[in-house]
């Protein structure tokens, strides 16, 4: 560890001169897009009608002022272009960013079934649905089966990752990146994660998978099966009741100002936004409810 | 070239430090929860309070949905979202006053949370700020026995603001600055005594 601390240093040193960010540099200088950027330069088909805020350059080839409103936004550096600028992006921009992108795209044409609704009005299984993540379908729905003998199309760390983000909502990267065999060594009460894990299953009878090096999964709190897919006497069947159809719901909350006018110090200075403050409404999928702490207790303890 | 070997070696002693306080330290937040090193929150105390709130940890905990992509600046806002947020603590603990409302229950070291001029011999010398704006030191001093426990402790004696043994040991400093004294003692106080003997 140290030996390539010390080569990093001296690869520092050595290139100072030549390293440059192209963070400190404009699209104009470095060509350099950011991740996840649309392309550009690229003609459009005919048929593509865009809103009339959207300009293309000659040819109908997308330009940066196609989806931003800031007129130098090509000469500006990445690190001072104001991305909280109401015209940053056209129309609701930011916002909604699926909606931002169905500006130009169709909408229905990229959307994608919902595959954890797994029955068919009869009760009978949507096989499609349960071969988009299984090469295999399990006909024995009663047993509990080992998460490796489950034919996943991908390892159990990417199976949610076709569909959802690594990050999809807060502390969920925190809870990936935490590999509760390590944590036995801890010095906290983090150390009994684990057990804890292991006496909430036998209490609760649910099932809370890790993964075969013991690494908190997406699936170790949320079941991707609808109730009734699995067999009753299977424990990874329990879950919470909630409206699968209306998915996670929030309500807003009054506190949701308090938090900006408190936190609002710390987020200027990374020029960050959080989203509103808000109460858990409807939650779904979840192998034990969180919104009364049951699911975060299975593993948490505290001292005091 | 010296110039270089200088800057290599300076920063060889630098990482060596920084790998010195990495072994010794660990930088998960959850393992410092415990060392109370800036408010101090015990989770079962509040675990039925919350959960009789609305929600229990999600409360402060927040898994509302981002459509941020960038782990490095996911990770910074989670922390910030994760941290404690004032004017929730305060709204029990100090507004409605329904829940301990003594600073140093949450916030064991006080210094933290002092304002900047508290410091110096504040203590003999806050007449004018309080007299300026009382709402402010109320802010923070919520019973009033925080002042009346020098100030109309006048007439009485008592250990407190005088070290042991003051009693017997206080006729220089009367002598010499009378006027002192008067800050908190009437002269009733001194005639109790001085006119009986």
């Amino acid at each position: 560890m140290r030996i390539w601390f010390f080569l990093l240093l001296i690869c520092n040193v050595a290139f100072a001169d030549e390293f440059t960010d192209w963070q400190t540099q404009s699209y104009k200088q470095s060509k350099h897009l950011p991740d996840l950027h649309h392309a550009v330069d690229v003609k459009l088909l005919d048929e593509m009608q865009l809103p009339a805020e959207f300009v293309l350059k000659e040819d109908r080839k997308i330009g940066c002022k196609t989806c931003h409103g800031l007129e130098i936004i090509a000469e500006t550096p990445y690190d001072k272009i104001d991305k909280n600028a109401p015209n940053f992006l056209r129309k609701d921009g930011y916002k909604k960013l699926e909606t931002f992108c169905s500006n130009c795209h169709d909408k229905k044409a990229h959307e994608r079934p919902n595959i954890h609704l797994m029955l068919n009005d009869d009760g009978t299984l949507k096989k499609e649905n349960c071969l988009f993540c299984h090469s295999e379908i399990n006909e024995q729905r009663d047993k509990l089966r080992p998460l490796v003998d489950t034919h996943l199309r991908l390892p159990v760390q990417k199976v949610c990752l076709g569909c959802h983000l690594k990050t999809p909502h807060f502390n969920a990267v925190e809870h990936t990146d935490a590999n509760l065999k390590t944590l036995e060594n801890s010095k906290s009460s983090a150390r009994n994660m684990k057990t804890n894990l292991k006496k909430t299953e036998k209490e609760q009878g649910v099932h809370l998978p890790l993964s075969e090096n013991d690494e908190v999964l997406c699936l170790t709190c949320h079941s991707p099966h609808a109730k009734g897919v699995l067999g009753e006497k299977n424990p990874a069947s329990n879950q919470v009741n909630g409206d699968i159809k209306k998915g996670v719901e929030y309500e807003k909350h009054s506190w949701s100002n308090v938090m900006e006018a408190d936190k609002h110090e710390r987020l200027e200075k990374i020029a960050a936004t959080l989203p509103p403050y808000q109460r858990l409404k409807n939650e779904v999928l979840l192998r034990l409810p969180a919104k009364d702490g049951t699911l975060c207790l299975s593993c948490h303890e505290f001292e005091n | 070239m010296i110039c270089r070997i200088m800057t290599f070696c300076l920063l060889l002693i630098l990482s060596n430090a920084v790998f010195a306080i990495d072994t010794k330290t660990d930088n998960s937040w959850w393992e410092k929860r415990n060392q109370k090193s800036d408010v101090h929150y015990p989770h079962n105390a509040h675990l039925d309070v919350m959960k009789q709130e609305g929600d229990s940890c999600l409360l402060c905990h927040s898994y509302a949905k981002f459509d941020v992509v960038d782990i490095k600046k996911i990770k910074n806002l989670t922390v910030i979202a994760n941290e404690a947020l004032k004017p929730i603590c305060h709204s029990c603990h100090v507004d409605e006053q329904r829940a301990p409302w003594r600073c140093d229950v949450c916030h064991t070291d006080k210094e933290r949370i002092q304002p900047p001029d508290h410091k110096f011999d504040y203590k003999n010398h806050h007449n004018e700020a309080s007299r300026g704006n009382e709402k402010y030191c109320e802010t923070c001093h919520l019973d009033v026995n925080f002042c009346t426990d020098c100030h109309l402790r006048r007439d009485t004696s008592g250990p407190g603001y005088h070290p042991l043994g003051y009693r017997t040991l206080h006729g220089l400093e009367a002598r010499f600055d009378s006027a002192r004294c008067g800050r908190c003692h009437n002269e009733f106080y001194c005639s109790d005594c001085h006119a009986t003997r």
